[in-house]
C-alpha cells in the first residue's frame, strides 16, 4: 500500500526562553510505494520522527494530509489507520507476556481466537520466538524484546509499517544482523515501511530510498547510490557517506570562481608527489583495509582516503584529483550546483 | 550509621511509649476484670468466652463488616477514577487534585459536623433537592439509609489513595499508550487492559491498607453523625469498644474485643494478601 504525505506541517510552541514556534516539520511531501522501504533520516531535531508520528496518527499535523492506501486519513485516530509502529524504547505491554504483546492489538479489533492464535505462532516462528511467548517483557533479553515489538507489528498485517529507530538500543554486533533480518523480512512480506535513524549507515544499507531531511525539510529523496553520486545539496553530502564528503569553500581547494563551496569524496583525493594543493596531516585513522587522513590546508579540515602506507602525521602532503570528481555547491549546506 | 540510629530515637521512644506499651497493655488487661477504679482482677478467657455469647459484638463486627465491602470498593473506585481523571496536567487540573485531597485534611469531627448538616433530612441540602423530587429521605432514620450514609461521607477522604493511585498511574510510560493507540485499543479498553493491569500491584497494597482503615475510621462518624443508631445499625465495632470501655468501664472486657478485632483484621488481610499471590497482583 502506498503512504503519501502532503505539505505537512507540524509546529511547536516555543519556550519562555524561544518564544517563536519551532516548526518540527515544515512543508513536507513525500510519496513512498507499495512494497518500497523508505528511511528518513537526519540529525537529531531534524524532524524525522515528528513526521512518522504525524502519519502514525500520533500528533496531528497543523497543515497538510496524509494518505495511505489511498485514503485520506489525516482526521483519523491511530487505531484505524491500518499502520503498525515500533518504537525506539519497544514500548511492550510490561504486565503481559510476549505472546499476549504480540496478539492484544488483534483482541481489541475482535478478530476470532482461533485466528489470533494461529497468527501468532505464524509471526514466533518467522521471528524465532516460540521460546519466548510465555516470559514477560523484563524475562526477555533486548534483541528479544526487539523482536516482540516487531512481531506485534507483523501480526497485524497492517497497511504500513513505522519504525522509529527500532536498532538503537541494540548492541553493535546485534545491530549489524538486525539490520539485515529486518531488510530481508521487509522484502519477504513487501509491507511498506517507513524507517526513521539518525544513522546514516542504517539509511544507506537498508532503504530502497532515502530521505534525507534537515530542519524539517526535504533536503533529498533518491536512492542511496544516487544521495551518494549526486547529492543534492551541501548538507546531504557532508552528512551521508562514511567518511562524509569533503565541502569546504572553493579556495580550499586550490580552485576559485567555479562555485562558493565545492564537494569532493575521501576516496576521490590522491596523496601524490606533486598535485593541485599542498597540506598537512594532523591525524592517521588506521581502519586497516584502508586509512583515513585529515589533512590541514588552512582553515579546512580535508579527509583523503589511503589504502596502503599513509604518511606519518605532521608530514607535509601534495594531494591531486580530477576535476569530473568535483561537486559544486551554493555554499556549505546550500544546493548543488549543475 | 549512629547518627541515622540517634535521628530515629524520637519516633522510636513516641512508637514504644504511645503504642506499643499500651498495646501490651491492652493485652495484659484483656485477661482481666478492671473497671479502671479498683485493681485488675484476673479473669483468664472469661472476657473471650463472654464475647463468644454477646449479641452487641457480634452485631457490631456484622456492621464493620458491611461497611467495609461497601466502603473500601467505593473509596478504591473513586480514588482511582479521580487518579486517572487528573492525570493529565491541564486548565484546572491542579486545583481539582487539591479540591479531591481536601476532605482528607478537614478533622474528622468538623469533616462530621459538615455531614450532619448536609444530611439533616429537614433543612440539610441534599433534603431539599429530595423533597423537590417527591423523595422523603430516611438516610440517617433507616438502618440501610445510615449505613451508606457513612460508607457514602467516608468515599470523599480518599487523598491518600488518591496521590498513591496518581503516582502509580504518573510511573506508567506515556509511549506504552501511543503503543496501545497504534494497536487499536479504545480509550476504555486501554484503561482495562493496560492502565489498571499495571497499577494492580499498587491497588492490591491499597485495598489492603483500605480495609485496615475502614475497620477503624467509622468511629467519629458513627458517634457524630447517628450515634450508632438507628437501632444499632451503626454501632461499629470501635464504637462498641469504645461505650463498653469508657460508658459501662468495662475496660478488660474492651480489651478482649480490641484483640478480637486486631486478630480478625490481620486475618482478612491475610486472606487478601494471599488472593493478591495467587493472582499474581503482588
Amino acid at each position: 500500500m502506498t503512504v503519501s504525505v502532503s505539505g505537512l506541517v507540524k509546529a511547536y510552541p516555543g519556550s519562555r526562553r524561544h518564544p517563536a514556534p519551532v516548526r518540527a516539520v515544515d512543508g513536507v511531501d513525500l510519496e513512498v510505494a507499495d512494497g518500497e522501504l523508505l528511511v528518513a533520516v537526519g540529525p537529531s531535531g531534524s524532524g524525522k520522527t515528528t513526521l512518522l508520528r504525524c502519519i502514525a496518527g500520533l500528533e496531528d499535523p497543523d497543515r497538510g494530509r496524509v494518505s495511505i492506501a489511498g485514503r485520506d486519513v489525516t482526521g483519523l485516530r491511530a487505531g484505524d489507520r491500518d499502520v503498525a509502529m515500533v518504537f525506539q524504547e519497544y514500548a511492550l505491554y510490561p504486565h503481559l507476556s510476549a505472546g499476549r504483546n504480540v496478539t492484544l492489538g488483534l483482541q481489541a479489533r475482535k478478530v476470532p481466537a482461533d485466528t489470533v492464535a494461529r497468527k501468532l505462532q505464524e509471526v514466533a516462528a518467522l521471528l524465532d520466538l516460540e521460546d519466548a511467548l510465555e516470559r514477560l517483557p523484563s524475562e526477555l533479553s533486548g534483541g528479544e524484546r526487539q523482536r516482540v515489538a516487531l512481531a506485534r507489528a507483523i501480526v497485524r498485517e497492517p497497511a504500513a509499517f513505522l519504525m522509529d529507530e527500532p536498532l538503537s538500543n541494540l548492541d553493535a554486533a546485534l545491530r549489524a544482523r538486525t539490520r539485515a533480518d529486518i531488510r530481508s523480512l521487509q522484502r519477504r512480506l513487501a509491507t511498506t515501511t517507513i524507517y526513521v535513524t539518525h544513522d546514516q549507515v542504517e539509511a544507506m544499507t537498508m532503504g530502497d530510498r532515502v530521505a534525507v531531511l534537515r530542519d524539517g525539510r526535504l533536503q533529498q529523496v533518491a536512492d542511496p547510490d544516487t544521495l551518494y553520486a549526486r547529492p543534492a545539496t551541501g548538507f546531504v553530502a557532508r552528512f551521508l557517506g562514511s567518511p562524509p564528503m569533503n565541502v569546504v569553500p572553493a579556495d580550499a581547494l586550490g580552485i576559485s570562481g567555479r562555485a562558493p563551496a565545492v564537494g569532493v569524496r575521501a576516496e576521490r583525493l590522491r596523496i601524490v608527489p606533486r598535485g593541485r594543493f599542498r597540506g598537512e596531516v594532523v591525524a592517521v585513522e588506521r581502519l586497516g583495509a584502508h586509512s583515513i587522513v585529515h589533512v590541514r590546508r588552512g582553515e579546512a579540515s580535508i579527509l583523503v582516503r589511503v589504502d596502503r602506507d599513509p604518511p606519518a602525521e605532521g608530514a607535509p602532503v601534495e594531494i591531486d584529483f580530477d576535476d569530473d570528481d568535483l561537486h559544486l555547491f551554493q555554499s556549505m549546506d546550500g544546493a548543488r550546483l549543475p | 550509621m549512629r547518627r541515622v540510629g540517634t535521628l530515629a530515637v524520637p519516633y522510636v521512644a513516641g512508637i514504644l511509649l504511645l503504642v506499643a506499651v499500651p498495646s501490651l497493655g491492652a493485652v495484659a488487661l484483656a485477661f482481666t476484670d478492671f473497671s479502671g477504679v479498683s485493681a485488675p482482677v484476673f479473669t483468664g478467657l472469661d472476657n473471650f468466652r463472654r464475647l463468644l455469647g454477646d449479641e452487641g459484638f457480634w452485631r457490631a463486627l456484622g456492621n464493620s463488616g458491611v461497611y467495609v465491602v461497601i466502603a473500601v470498593p467505593l473509596r478504591l473506585a473513586i480514588a482511582v477514577s479521580l487518579a486517572l481523571l487528573l492525570n493529565r496536567r491541564g486548565p484546572g487540573v491542579g486545583a481539582a487534585r487539591a479540591a479531591a485531597y481536601l476532605p482528607t485534611v478537614v478533622p474528622d469531627v468538623a469533616y462530621a459536623f459538615v455531614w450532619l448538616w448536609l444530611l439533616n433530612p429537614f433543612y440539610g441540602p441534599l433534603a431539599l433537592v429530595a423533597d423537590a423530587a417527591g423523595y422523603s429521605p430516611g438516610w440517617l432514620t433507616d438502618p440501610w439509609g445510615a449505613r451508606i450514609s457513612i460508607a457514602v461521607m467516608g468515599a470523599f477522604q480518599i487523598g491518600e489513595a488518591f496521590l498513591v493511585a496518581l503516582a502509580a498511574r504518573h510511573t506508567i510510560p506515556s509511549v506504552i499508550y501511543e503503543a496501545a493507540a497504534v494497536d487499536g485499543l479504545r480509550p476504555l479498553q486501554v484503561v482495562r487492559r493496560i492502565t489498571l493491569p499495571i497499577m494492580a500491584p499498587v491497588l492490591a497494597l491499597l485495598a489492603l491498607r483500605d480495609v485496615v482503615f475502614s475497620f477503624q475510621a467509622n468511629f467519629v462518624p458513627a458517634l457524630v453523625l447517628t450515634d450508632g443508631g438507628p437501632r444499632y445499625a451503626t454501632t461499629f465495632l470501635p464504637l462498641y469498644i469504645y461505650r463498653q470501655a469508657f460508658r459501662y468501664f468495662r475496660l478488660g472486657y474492651a480489651s478482649a474485643m480490641t484483640i478480637s478485632m486486631f486478630v480478625l483484621t490481620a486475618l482478612v488481610i491475610y486472606v487478601q494478601y494471599r488472593l493478591a499471590r495467587r493472582w499474581r497482583l503482588i
